[in-house]
């Protein structure tokens, strides 16, 4: 606690990565946690008792029993089903959100670190502008303005998420582009694009990674948030944050719903967030020398 | 036990190193012995190292970085980090054995009886307090005095040190001080309680020239002053010197060397002082090409079995590959060679 | 400093316009004619119509409209509600006005001290079990949604034990929940924050001078890295009273708080875009100013800010 590791004993992380993954208990819970949510979602269709959008008004707010391992909610659907189908949802999402945000956010970051100029200025004052709103009340906004539904999430979550990213990778290129390689490579007469993505794009690829990971859940927490507030996914879809709502108009009578799922959507964003934690340990240089 | 028949006043620079070595040494570290633990084992950083620091006396403990010559400062001042253990050997601060001591033992010797300053003037003094202020802290904490009074202790301290207009810039902050002026403040923070042993860990490293100098001379003037002893942490040669009255020479973990300072520049014993000594520029013999030693300094997860130095020496030959213990070469001089006087005696036949 | 001030103040004004863009833009980009919504029951009735387009300003060109709204609202009119017919905008929103930004700031007072002591105890014993227990805690903090967490305490501490009403707003014991579930994600992410700054600062330079000088565990936490903690944690400030300010939305809808939040809701669904926008926009001046505030403040405790550098 009172000095740092000596510069001696320091060494090459690139072979302790594993050993220091299974060391790291972030890490290792974390990732148990996602994979059994992925799995989840992706075998969903296969595990399911029963159909999620399947009405049944003869059994609506069963409590939990040998038929329905979960209840059912007020329309009689069974709530384990939806609870697992409702992973499928929040992952695919999560998943587009980030697809886009990384391409966009990465891309643009580049431009703008890379070319600077008119196309810097152009970028990053959009940037500051999306940065001066709280993100959740801007998702909100433009979920109200385009209306409901899967897409609109994404949409909105997309747009509140890229600056970040875009933010970001700039000033890592920004720090990368001084480097000699790349003075290098302009003097052999590589174009552009090449530089980009050959060179500048395998070395600031580490912080991004964290910095997704550390995301995600937090895109997950939006998604449900927007859903739960009634502005995101829509019925009969199945998503956590809608059966929440439902569930809390219930919770003296029927508490199971929204017990169920609360506890699903804690432990899922839960696992990503360790995971993210862990990752972030693992592959930031200020953090790793210890 | 004190040195009973020590003088008030300090020897004078340059007093004769046999009978400064004969009374009981201020600081004595033996057979040290510092262990850290990694990731996949605990590794050996400091094997059986001997100091010995007299009263008023500069030693200087030279070591390329690696060497080890941080972590023994660390070690005497009771700052090893929780994965540090001391696994042999003990440390004698005059009547205080450091070694045994307990965590809030030392800490009550830190700053009063022991101080130190460090390499980086920039970084080592907190941006947010004003300088006055934390050296008055040393005051405050170890003599009990109150704010006030520290903080006119400090503004003298800071005079002495050689700041001007001294009353007035004690509420400056860190960084409205220059590099050559934090490092006063350090002296000042570390002189505050007249310590009996300073430890400088490259103090004027990260310093201009003409700075180096003045922080230099600074440190030999207190030492006449007050008779404090100095542990002088460098990979300098050129400072030692200057500076030293006696030399150690660190490699990869073990002292290698020991001599007065004189007698390591003309006649340097083992084969690694005599390489560091032919490395450095010299303004007496014109060479075409700087020397350099072959190989790199090994780290200590893989140190070399023997002499830790024998990959790299040009005077490699038989019993170099067991485990060396020091030749002692006269009473003031020793150096960890089992050829060692072979090559004194090559030396000394030579001139 | 006082170019700076103004510079932070005007850099204010375009953020604002393009939020007043943006919801203006929303309201017109949004399906459905509210007038047609309106009528509902007189949708035939063309005179009518005509009547209600004029009276709410939508019969003239867009740009018009977008000027003639700007004017409006710097002069304090957000205009006619949608949802309760004729009304100002003003008196829909004034007697929930204070109440969010009341939620938010006494969450915000509680989870600052809350996190920093949190974080800080965890620093200091790095890799103990209170170290790791209080990070699994944190965790869950900041990954539960308000709203998950809500399922669990409002059924363990309002329906199960009975120790706190339901809902509602007025009373004392009906803000506990809503604050508590405002303060946990806020004091989780400070107290994260303040673990990580303090790791750092325990490893600098400066403390490592501060044990050399042989200072007291407690003086060299409290006087040296406390201070050099805050300065980046004041920083972050901002970002966590957004995320407050989001959570009175999902807040006040479960606890029906007639605040700012659930107010927006409603206008949302009730397609009452005036009134969404006047909220929007006024969270988001609420926002920035708090921001700057910061900023200033910032200015205050770094010395280094504060005196510039004059080397001697």
């Amino acid at each position: 606690m009172t000095t740092g590791t000596p510069s001696l004993l320091r060494r090459a992380a690139g072979s302790d990565f594993l050993l220091r993954f299974r060391r790291n208990r972030n890490a290792m819970i974390g990732s148990a946690i996602v994979l059994v949510v992925v799995l989840v979602a992706i075998l969903a269709p296969f595990i399911a008792p029963h159909d999620p959008e399947r009405i049944n008004m003869l059994a609506i707010w069963e409590p939990p029993g040998s038929d329905y391992l979960l209840g059912t909610d007020s329309l009689g659907r069974d709530v384990l089903s939806r609870i697992l189908f409702g992973a499928q949802v929040s992952l695919i999402i999560a998943g587009s959100v980030l697809a886009v945000t990384l391409t966009v956010g990465v891309v643009l970051g580049m431009v703008a670190g890379y070319f600077g100029g008119w196309a810097e200025t152009l970028i990053m004052r959009t940037v500051d502008v999306i940065f001066a709103f709280p993100e959740l009340i801007l998702a909100i906004l433009v979920a109200a303005a385009l209306g409901t539904g899967t897409v609109t999430v994404i949409i909105a979550l997309s747009l509140v998420w890229w600056p970040g990213i875009a933010r970001l990778t700039r000033s890592l290129v920004l720090s990368v582009r001084e480097e000699m390689f790349v003075d290098a490579a302009i003097a052999s007469g590589t174009p552009a694009w090449k530089i980009l993505v050959r060179h500048l794009l395998p070395n600031i690829v580490s912080p991004i990674i964290v910095r997704a990971s550390v995301g995600v859940g937090f895109i997950i927490m939006a998604e449900a948030t927007l859903s739960f507030l009634g502005i995101g996914v829509q019925e009969p879809t199945p998503t956590w944050g809608g059966m929440i709502r439902d569930g809390l108009a219930s919770l003296r009578t029927d508490p199971h719903l929204a017990l169920y799922t609360s506890l699903a959507l804690g432990l899922t964003i839960i696992g990503f967030n360790m995971l993210g934690d862990g990752l972030r340990d693992l592959l930031d240089p200020k953090v790793r020398d210890r | 036990m004190t040195a009973a028949s020590a003088p008030t006043s300090a020897p004078a620079p340059g007093t004769d190193a046999n009978a400064a070595a004969a009374q009981q040494p201020l600081l004595e570290i033996d057979g040290l012995t510092v262990e850290f633990a990694t990731l996949r084992r605990k590794v050996k950083v400091l094997e059986d190292v001997h100091i010995q620091v007299g009263k008023g006396e500069i030693v200087g403990l030279v070591g390329e970085s690696g060497s080890g010559k941080s972590v023994t400062a660390m070690s005497v001042m009771g700052l090893l980090p929780d994965t540090a253990r001391i696994t042999g050997g003990r440390i004698r601060v005059g009547e205080h054995e450091v070694s045994a001591k307990s965590k809030r033992q030392l800490r009550s010797l830190r700053g009063r009886d022991m101080a130190m300053i460090f390499q980086e003037p920039m970084t080592s003094l907190n941006p947010v307090l004003t300088v006055g202020f934390q050296i008055a802290e040393v005051v405050m904490e170890h003599q009990g005095a109150g704010q006030g009074k520290a903080m006119a202790r400090a503004a003298e301290l800071m005079k002495a040190v050689g700041i001007p207009d001294a009353a007035r810039r004690a509420h400056d902050y860190p960084h409205q001080l220059s590099g050559g002026m934090r490092q006063r403040v350090m002296i000042a923070i570390a002189m505050a309680c007249q310590p009996l042993l300073l430890i400088a860990d490259e103090p004027t490293t990260a310093l201009d020239v003409t700075i180096q100098a003045q922080i230099l001379d600074l440190m030999v003037s207190l030492r006449d002053r007050f008779g404090m002893s100095i542990l002088f942490i460098t990979h300098d040669l050129g400072v030692i010197a200057e500076m030293a009255d006696r030399v150690c020479v660190m490699y990869a973990g073990q002292i290698v060397e020991e001599a007065p300072v004189k007698e390591i520049f003309t006649a340097p014993a083992h084969p690694y002082t005599r390489l560091l000594l032919r490395s450095i520029p010299s303004a007496r013999h014109k060479v075409d090409r700087l020397e350099t030693i072959e190989g790199t300094t090994p780290s200590p997860h893989a140190f070399p079995e023997g002499c830790r130095f024998h990959p790299r020496c040009p005077e490699m030959a038989g019993r170099c590959r067991e485990p060396q213990t020091f030749e002692r070469l006269n009473p003031a001089r020793q150096a960890r060679c089992w050829r060692a006087r072979e090559i004194l005696a090559r030396l000394e036949g030579s001139s | 400093m006082f170019t700076f001030v103004v510079k932070r103040v005007l850099g204010l004004i375009p953020v604002l316009l393009v939020a007043i863009t943006l919801t203006f833009l929303a309201n017109q980009m949004v399906p459905g004619d509210p007038i047609q919504t309106l009528l509902s029951d007189h949708s035939g009735n063309a005179a009518l119509e005509a009547r209600l387009r004029t009276a709410y300003g939508l019969d003239r060109p867009l740009i018009v409209q977008f000027f003639d709204y700007i004017w409006s609202i710097l002069n304090g009119d957000f205009g006619l509600s949608f949802r309760f017919a004729q009304m100002p905008v003003i008196d829909v929103i004034s007697s929930s006005l204070m109440i969010s930004p009341i939620l938010a700031l006494s969450a915000l007072a509680i989870a600052f001290p809350l996190g920093l002591l949190l974080g800080t105890l965890a620093a200091i014993k790095q890799n103990s079990w209170v170290d790791t227990g209080i990070i699994l805690v944190l965790v869950a903090g900041i990954s539960i949604p308000n709203f998950a967490l809500a399922s669990f305490l409002v059924y363990l501490f309002a329906l199960q034990l009975n120790w706190v009403p339901v809902a509602g707003w007025g009373s004392f014991e009906q803000a506990i929940l809503p604050v508590t579930l405002l303060i946990v994600p806020a004091a989780a992410y400070i107290a994260r924050l303040s673990r990580t700054y303090m790791l750092e600062v325990l490893r600098t330079d400066y403390i490592r001078t501060a044990r050399a000088k042989g200072l007291r565990e407690k003086v060299i936490i409290w006087r040296h890295a406390l201070r050099n903690t805050l300065v980046p944690l004041l920083t972050t400030v901002g970002i966590i009273l957004g995320g407050l300010l989001s959570g009175t939305f999902v807040v006040e809808t479960i606890f029906n708080i007639p605040g700012l939040g659930s107010l927006a809701i409603q206008a949302i669904f009730a397609r009452d875009y005036p009134v969404t926008m006047a909220i929007v926009l006024l969270f988001t001046i609420f926002f920035a100013g708090i921001n700057l505030l910061v900023d200033l403040t910032y200015g205050l405790i770094d010395p280094r800010i504060r005196l510039g550098g004059n080397r001697a």
